[in-house]
């Protein structure tokens, strides 16, 4: 009985000491690059300028794109606000923004939230409904002391 | 001009709107030639007189306007477990931005997505920003030394003077008119939805510039010679202030030159703008009753040091003190500018405001707004800087008065 016991403790141990793949990841884990919200704000400078503000501060008809645009969007997935975007902006031409346009433009929402960048670019695909939009950034998991054997 | 030729405009302007009144065809474009070449619905209308008199002066106000050499503190700290987002320094902008400032601070309370908000502060300032949290969903307690009513917001001139001792644009660095301009835009959009209501708590007016000698520009340019904040540590001319009024210049009518004969008043020169402004009483009634119906909460507190708002039970504070952040949180920045207002008795029927040798009226809902602007030994917007005195001083509303009283002494009785 010994032996199996051990793999099993291994086996866990192996899972503690690697964070484990998850199916999702979070807004907080790097989820587009700075080459990307740089097309972003190029296109929100064409599109979405005149009614969000050139800090995305809104104009009081039009929302804020930072600050309570957290917790409106909190706990949703990019997915969601991605069709969002693509199916209701800019609001005098709902649906003509591309697919890739569109994932340039979440990438300069986010980096305009202080979300942080990472070493690949948002996709415009089904990855998108595996990244969460968490208002929170998670607490880093440290090493619990005691909890070793 | 004489009293004779006053007396023969008004009678023609008189009968060119009878004329208007009476005729089957659409009246002429302009007056007819020799009254005033001015478009017939530009021409002035009768105005009814201010009753300017000393012994109608019911309340006298002083104020300490906000100033902060750097401009607005929108910037955020951490106090303990506390996000502090900082709302103050407006100077004599405070309700013209109070929105777009709000906004601003709002914004950036919320991207810590708070389900509470404490706002500290119940000035205009701080009234409007923690209106804007509700909006933004959060549940808002306001934590102030006085209510609305006895704040030093209630005792400024509240009228749309969006840059009106706002900073020193050297401190505040060439970044600041953009913030501005975000700010003043957001509000001038915000306050359309208070019009119309009860009371006006936001209405325009006709503005009269009135004057015996031709109306000159203030000189504001910059003297280095004079030395500045930034060489001396002390504010030494007009033309340190940040002046930013071109970057929405879309936004109000242009003020126009009114021909002599051309209005009731018994001066030669006479200009006319627009003037949006705010009816204290009414708009904060407003204002109040919105917040305390989004169900916000009033508690009376003052605090002694920053760390006490770690205290709170809310995490997020935005930071609306006023003046009071001087010493509160030890803002050498900080810069006390003297304001005063008289009040003479409600006259309805007076809907227009007037500036003539030095002093300006303005009627209002709740009085009749007098202020002395340019009669002391300091002129523009050096006069009250650094002056932290915060009584009374009625001789000098009296000495307004009498001017305006002087004034209509002047007016023929048919011209009003």
């Amino acid at each position: 009985m010994r032996k199996p016991l051990m793999i099993a403790s291994l086996a866990a141990l192996a899972a503690w000491a690697t964070p484990a793949r998850s199916q999702t990841s979070s807004v907080w884990d790097g989820a587009y690059t700075g080459a990307q919200a740089d097309r972003g704000a190029i296109k929100y400078r064409q599109e979405c300028v005149m009614c969000h503000g050139p800090v995305l501060e809104g104009n009081g008809e039009a929302p804020p794109l930072v600050g309570r645009f957290i917790p409106d969007w909190e706990g949703t997935r990019l997915s969601e606000l991605f069709e969002k975007i693509q199916s209701t902006m800019p609001l005098f031409a709902p649906g003509t923004l591309s697919a890739s346009d569109t994932a340039d433009l979440l990438a300069f929402i986010l980096q305009a939230n202080n979300f942080p960048a990472g070493p690949k670019d948002l996709q415009s695909d089904d990855s998108l409904k595996l990244i969460s939009f968490d208002a929170h950034k998670p607490a880093v998991q440290e090493p619990r002391a005691g909890k070793r054997h | 001009m004489d009293r004779r030729s006053l007396l023969r405009t008004s009678l023609a302007l008189g009968g060119l709107a009878g004329l208007g009144a009476c005729a089957t065809t659409p009246p002429p474009r302009t007056a007819a030639p020799g009254t005033v070449g001015l478009a017939v619905e530009d021409i002035p209308p009768k105005l009814a007189p201010i009753r300017a008199h000393p012994d109608r002066i019911f309340d006298v106000r002083t104020c300490i306007r906000p100033f902060r050499v750097k401009g607005p503190n929108l910037d955020t700290e951490q106090i303990g477990d506390t996000l502090v987002v900082h709302n103050y320094g407006h100077g004599g902008s405070g309700w013209s931005l109070s929105w777009g400032s709000a906004n601003v601070a709002v914004q950036k309370a919320m991207s810590v997505a708070p389900k509470k908000i404490a706002v500290i502060g119940c000035g205009i300032v701080g009234l409007t920003a923690a209106i804007v949290a509700q909006r933004a969903g959060a549940q808002v307690t306001i934590y102030a030394r006085e209510f609305y009513n006895r704040t030093r917001s209630v005792r400024a001139n509240g009228s749309w003077t969006p840059d009106s001792r706002i900073c020193l644009s050297e401190q505040a660095g060439p970044g600041f008119g953009a913030l501005w301009e975000q700010m003043a835009r957001y509000s001038y959009k915000t306050f359309r939805f208070y019009m119309g209501l009860p009371g006006r708590p936001i209405d325009f007016a006709d503005n009269y510039r009135l004057s015996d000698t031709p109306i000159e520009r203030e000189d504001d340019t910059l003297d280095p010679a004079k030395g500045t904040y930034g060489s001396t540590g002390k504010i030494q001319q007009n033309g340190e202030f940040g002046q930013y009024s071109d970057l929405i210049r879309d936004l109000t009518p242009k003020p126009e030159i009114l021909p002599e004969g051309s209005t009731p008043f018994p001066v030669k020169y006479a200009r006319r703008s627009e003037v949006m402004f705010f009816n204290f009483g009414s708009y904060g009634h407003v204002l109040l009753s919105e917040f305390y119906g989004a169900g916000g909460k009033m508690e009376i507190r003052e605090f002694h040091h920053p760390s006490e708002l770690a205290t709170l039970e809310e995490k997020v504070v935005i930071n609306s003190p006023g003046y009071a952040a001087r010493d509160l949180w030890k803002d050498k920045y900080m810069i006390p500018v003297r304001g005063q207002t008289g009040w003479l008795i409600p006259q309805p029927e007076v809907k227009y405001g007037i500036y003539y040798g030095g002093v300006s009226m303005l009627s209002k809902s709740d009085g009749v707004m007098v202020m002395s602007l340019g009669r002391g030994p300091v002129k523009g917007d050096l006069a009250g800087v650094g002056d932290a005195n915060e009584v009374e001083d009625r001789a000098e509303i009296e000495d307004a008065v009498r001017v305006i009283e002087g004034l209509y002494a002047r007016m023929p009785a048919s011209a009003a």
